[in-house]
């Protein structure tokens, strides 16, 4: 329904971002360049972690690529298709094939909304008909350990965990070629992280999608990823395959990020 | 979502708006008479005397059928105050908190050019510009009322425009209605309902003091507000005359205010009620 291919690549190109703050009317409006020119690259399948700490710009990213946030410059592109760029027309949210997970599974989920209609939303607003709806919020409800049956139930009868398996199977009925999550895992127990990590891998394995992962924690890297990205102040410091990344930084903040972190 | 049913308030505020809202709709069968019929010869009959539960008036008119009429004249109004002004209000107020910007600055400098006015000396006002009748009361009680639920809508609106599950929905697609429709508006609903609640009374106080000053529905339909002015030169005599509209506005209030009160406790987070 996105019109994607499970083979094409994800190219951002400079993706800059300033937020200005209005000081009044006397003094000059303060700047935060959030993001100083982004480039990177995602290839179909894989997982791709992006690193760095809070305030770092991470999330303005996350923001940008799933269309919540425009960009000041830069560009995206989906296989042959620009998502935004300049002289090219900004694809809308819903059609750029990137879905979103979201850090806090209990202000993910609307709580007057049961599970099935939550899981459903995007499809209702596309208009599929009804039966087709059920058919899928099912499926997709057991591709990530679900059941059927809990589409009737209503969020606050569920953990953590379980809230955020919800908002993984409402991004994955869109069919999207990205699934992008933002500190998915950050607000759940360790042992629960761990359930959804193994998740994450089955379900790339098992339907080919391919997923951005946005996080603070290394030792999260060091399991999913395939290819990281450090991110510090707006800019990235470091980039390659995961292991060279964390057995070889080059970088000093890199090194540093790395060092703080206690590994087994 | 669990209420608790069994709380002096509910019970209290319940039975008492339940007694009025019996005397509005069954009114009728306690009594023969109608509210303007005069009978000169029977002026000024005390309370539980045979015929006239409640007493005549200084025209002879049955006290309980002016009751019962004024009964419907206040519920009926203020009934639709709060429906109208709230439909408006939460409205106005879930699209300002949701969109911010241009539609936010224009819709909060009206609400405070009618914050500014006494709401009383408002309504006053367009009454007598449009003159006295049913719909012009109902303009003019509204035409301030709809703000309190359009404040409340907007604060909640901001902060529910930041939450995540806003945020996917327009991910995936959903647009302005479809956001307020299936997000916004059930998540202050429970809130409308609270300021519903106490703005009614508020409402029925209102528009008594609109009949009272003579400025209400037209004199010929029996109101609260008017038995209360015209029983006020009596008081010394035939204390009935302004005690019985004073106790039906005060039934009428005190219940609203408390079942309000109770609707509070009830969405209260400190009670283990995940609202919002």
């Amino acid at each position: 329904m996105t019109g994607t291919t499970p083979n094409d690549t994800l190219v951002a190109t400079d993706i800059r971002k300033t937020f200005r703050r209005s000081n009044g009317l006397f003094s000059p409006a303060s700047e935060t360049r959030a993001l100083k020119g982004v480039s990177f690259e995602v290839t179909p399948g894989e997982i791709f972690g992006i690193v760095g700490e809070s305030g770092c710009g991470k999330s303005t990213l996350a923001r940008i690529l799933v269309g919540l946030e425009e960009a000041d410059g830069g560009s995206l592109a989906l296989g042959a298709r620009t998502l935004f760029g300049p002289g090219a027309p900004t694809v809308s949210a819903v059609n750029r094939g990137i879905q979103m997970v979201f850090q806090d599974p209990y202000a993910s989920l609307n709580p007057r909304m049961c599970v099935g209609d939550a899981v459903a939303e995007g499809l209702a607003i596309a208009n599929v008909p009804r039966a087709e709806r059920e058919e899928r919020v099912a499926e997709t409800l057991s591709l990530v350990g679900l059941t059927p049956q809990d589409a009737r139930k209503y969020p606050f009868q569920f953990s953590g965990g379980q809230r955020q398996r919800i908002c993984i199977a409402r991004a994955l009925v869109m069919e999207p070629a990205f699934l992008l999550a933002d500190e998915a895992v950050s607000a759940l127990d360790v042992s629960v992280q761990m359930q959804i990590l193994n998740m994450l891998l089955d379900l790339r394995d098992r339907i080919g999608v391919s997923i951005i992962f946005i996080t603070h924690d290394i030792s999260v890297v060091d399991y999913l990823c395939d290819r990281v990205m450090v991110v510090y102040d707006g800019e990235v410091v470091e980039f390659g395959e995961k292991t060279a990344v964390l057995d070889h930084p080059q970088n000093a903040y890199t090194q540093r990020l790395i060092q703080s972190v206690p590994r087994l | 979502m669990k209420f608790d049913f069994f709380n002096l308030k509910f019970i209290l505020g319940g039975l008492l708006l339940g007694l009025v809202l019996f005397l509005a709709i069954f009114g009728p069968i306690l009594t023969p008479h109608t509210a303007n019929h005069q009978s000169l010869m029977d002026s000024l009959v005390p309370p539980l005397s045979e015929g006239h539960i409640l007493g005549t008036d200084h025209l002879g008119r049955d006290i309980l059928a002016r009751m019962i009429s004024g009964a419907r004249v206040s519920l009926a109004i203020a009934g639709s105050v709060v429906l109208i002004s709230g439909v408006v209000g939460v409205l106005i107020g879930a699209l300002s908190g949701y969109l911010r910007g241009t539609w936010d600055l224009v819709t909060q400098k009206i609400v405070e050019s009618f914050w500014a006015f006494p709401p009383i000396l408002l309504a006053i006002a367009i009454l007598a510009f449009f003159g006295q009748s049913l719909t012009n009361v109902i303009l003019a009680l509204t035409i301030q009322r709809w703000i309190p639920y359009s404040r409340m809508a907007r604060a909640q609106a901001m902060v529910l425009r930041s939450r995540a599950y806003v945020e996917a929905s327009s991910v995936m697609g959903g647009g302005l209605a479809w956001i307020l429709r299936r997000h916004i508006l059930p998540n202050l609903m429970a809130s409308a309902i609270i300021v519903g609640t106490f703005s009614m009374a508020t409402a029925i106080l209102a528009e008594a003091s609109l009949s009272f000053l003579g400025l209400g529905v037209p004199p010929q339909i029996a109101t609260w507000g008017g038995m209360l002015a015209e029983g006020r030169s009596y008081i010394t005599r035939a204390w009935w005359l302004a005690v019985m509209p004073g106790v039906g506005i005060f039934i009428t209030v005190l219940s609203l205010n408390l079942l309000g009160d109770w609707l509070r406790d009830q969405y209260d987070p400190k009670k283990n009620l995940n609202l919002v």
